[in-house]
Formats: C-alpha cells, sequence, structure tokens
C-alpha cells in the first residue's frame, strides 16, 4: 500500500468500495497510528508521502578507571577488550550521535581519541561487517590531560554529530579508540543512535 | 485547509460531499503522510491540531584557524553554517576542538542566528576552555536549546573569539541543528 492523494468528493457521486478503500483505507494505513508498534519510537520522513517508525538505541559500558583490559597503547583507531559499546538500528536517511567517554593517560600530554565507525551486513554475507564509516579523527572526542602517570588526569565529556548513510539499511555504530602516546583508559563509555 | 475536529456519525443521516471533503479529504491532507517531503525529516506540532515537517542540518569545517579578537567573528573559512525552516524553537549542538597559545587563557566557540531572526553570538551559549596548558587541545560538543526564534528559515553560523587576549585556535568545528 502506499499513499494516494485524497480524492475530492463530488455530490451526487456514488462512492465504491475501491474508492473508499483506497483514499480511506489505504492511506489511514500510512500514518502514524497504524504504523505505531511500541513506544519509545519517533516518526521519520523516507520519501514524498512517506513516514516510519524509527528505534532510538544505545549501550554503555561502565567498566573502572584501573582496569587494564580497557587500555590501549595503539596508534591507530582499535577495539578494547569489551568490543564498543555498540548499537544497531534501521537508518533510512541519517542518524545523531552522541557520546561521552571518561578517560585517563599514563603519558603527559598525549591524546586519547574516541571514535566511532559504522556498518553494515556485507552484500550477500551476512556473517560479516562492510565498513560504511571508518572511526575518523574528524568525529571525535579528544582529551589532552596535562598530567600522566599514576595522577593522570581523570576528564569526562561528550561529542554529539549527524552522519549520513548511503542507503536505507540496518547499520552499526561502535566506538573504536587510539593514542597518541603513552597507553589510554577509557571508562564509562556510553553511546546512543536517533535515526532518522 | 486545517484540521476539522471529526464528525460524529449518526445513523439515518445522508452525508454530503461537502462534509466528505472537510473530514476525511482535508483531514487526510493534514496528516504526516500527505505532509512528508524530504528523506530524514521528522514531524513536530506547531499548534493546536497542525504538525510540519522539519528537516535536522549538519556541518563542518576541518580546518585549524584562529583568533586573537576578544568580541566574537568569523574565521578564515566562515562557519560552518546550517540553514533550516525553524519553528519558535531548535537543538543546537556545537563541537570543535579548542586551544590557546597562552596557559590558563580562556577561547570559546559559539553561534549566531540570521534570516528570520537575528541572534548575536553570547558567551552564555558556548564551548570553552580555561585552564589548560599553553597550546593543549580539549576537543567538546555541547547542546543548546534555542527558544526565542520567529518561524521561518533561519541560519546558524559558528563564531570565535578569545576572552582576554592571546590567540585562540579552532579546528574540526561542526554545528547540527535539530528544528522544532
Amino acid at each position: 500500500m502506499a499513499w494516494t492523494v485524497p480524492i475530492t468528493f463530488v455530490p451526487e457521486t456514488i462512492l465504491t468500495a475501491a474508492q473508499l478503500n483506497l483514499h480511506i483505507r489505504n492511506n489511514l494505513n500510512e500514518m502514524a497510528p497504524a504504523k505505531a508498534s511500541e513506544r519509545g519510537n519517533i516518526f521519520v520522513t523516507t520519501g514524498r508521502n512517506q513516514i516510519r517508525q524509527q528505534t532510538p538505541v544505545f549501550d554503555f559500558y561502565e567498566g573502572t578507571f584501573d582496569a587494564n583490559s580497557e587500555k590501549t597503547s595503539s596508534g591507530e583507531y582499535t577495539d578494547l577488550k569489551y568490543v564498543g559499546p555498540s548499537a544497531t538500528t534501521f537508518v533510512t536517511h541519517g542518524a545523531l550521535i552522541s557520546m561521552s567517554v571518561r578517560s585517563n593517560n599514563s603519558s603527559a600530554n598525549a591524546f586519547n581519541i574516541v571514535s566511532f565507525e559504522v556498518s553494515k551486513p556485507a552484500e550477500g554475507d551476512e556473517l560479516n561487517e562492510e565498513i560504511v564509516h571508518e572511526a575518523t579523527d574528524e568525529r571525535s572526542l579528544v582529551f589532552e590531560p596535562a598530567l600522566g602517570g599514576t595522577d593522570s588526569q581523570d576528564l569526562a565529556t561528550g561529542y554529539t554529530t549527524l552522519i549520513g548513510v548511503p542507503e536505507p539499511g540496518t547499520y552499526t555504530f561502535r566506538q573504536k579508540f587510539r593514542v597518541t602516546a603513552g597507553t589510554g583508559m577509557f571508562y564509562r563509555r556510553w553511546l546512543s543512535v536517533i535515526p532518522f | 485547509m486545517a484540521w476539522t475536529s471529526p464528525i460524529t456519525f449518526a445513523a439515518g443521516e445522508v452525508l454530503t460531499a461537502a462534509q466528505l471533503n472537510t473530514y476525511l479529504r482535508d483531514n487526510l491532507n493534514e496528516t504526516a503522510p500527505a505532509k512528508a517531503t524530504t528523506p530524514g525529516g521528522i514531524f513536530v506540532t506547531t499548534g493546536a491540531n497542525t504538525i510540519a515537517e522539519r528537516v535536522p542540518v549538519a556541518s563542518q569545517v576541518t580546518t585549524s584557524q584562529q583568533t586573537s579578537s576578544t568580541s566574537f567573528v568569523d574565521l578564515t573559512t566562515v562557519g560552518p553554517a546550517v540553514t533550516t525552516v525553524c519553528g519558535s524553537t531548535a537543538l543546537v549542538m556545537l563541537y570543535a576542538g579548542i586551544s590557546h597559545n597562552t596557559a590558563n587563557f580562556q577561547a570559546e566557540a559559539g553561534y549566531a542566528v540570521s534570516g528570520a531572526t537575528t541572534i548575536a553570538a553570547s558567551n552564555l551559549k558556548t564551548l570553552q576552555i580555561d585552564g589548560l596548558a599553553a597550546n593543549d587541545q580539549l576537543r567538546m560538543s555541547a547542546i543548546f536549546y534555542e527558544t526565542t526564534l520567529t518561524p521561518g528559515s533561519n541560519t546558524f553560523t559558528m563564531k570565535y573569539r578569545v576572552a582576554s587576549g592571546g590567540t585562540g585556535t579552532f579546528e574540526n568545528r561542526q554545528i547540527v541543528v535539530i528544528p522544532l
């Protein structure tokens, strides 16, 4: 079914069942109450005369400030022992991404950097993922603690951005991590995605 | 056309074309599918029984640039800036990497509004650094709820300053606006 521009009714014209089904039944079934299935969702435009229910998602990893498993010395974006946080949802056009992380580093004036990667199931191979957007410094949280070592400053901050996708589909958003020097620790990691 | 509270049908009454046009055609034309035009748009209420499509927008300038101005100004690359149709409110999100060439000096990134509304950049709505070592960078974001907009097409442009001297550096500047 699709939306049809509502007919203009004319006096003394007999309405047929086909007209009522097309202009009333089918159109009512294109509206938000007909498409609403569970609470907490939003409605977005997916094309001319088309709306869709979309599901905001989030993930959180708490960790602790001294958990060695959640540290990295990698200069390239990498996963930590707890991969993520990550969240998967259907996206039509773009998504609002919000991240918040708490972080410290063993070396004074080293950068700790948190970005996110966007992926979707590889075409014809749903067990593997195809990267749509790589993690990048241009979309990242950056910490530069002035102190390092055991007394390293602990900073917490957030980052929000709007990112597009190449086509409607189910996408996974996953945090990635790197440092410019020393060993960075990342905990209390939040990721939320509002799909449009 | 506007929304009309649906009629209560009564047994034995003859429906007229005028009634069907008012209660079916015109009301259907006030619903979201009838108003949906742009993928990625959202729907907001604009008053009693009225809704409108709004389109979230974003823009980014990655180039690192500087200012020594103590009044809010543009950098060599103006912006980033976005234009979108708003009601009287919008969510404005700013993001930037900010540093200052002098320890413990302040540098700020805010935004101004032009178009249907004129609002100058204000230090009440900024990203700000202070207390950092010279040339240390903090990359951060913040969300502001703008409530004094004039409905219509509005342009949101990032602006920059230092509080009391020295030179502030701004990079990876981004603005996101969700019009309501």
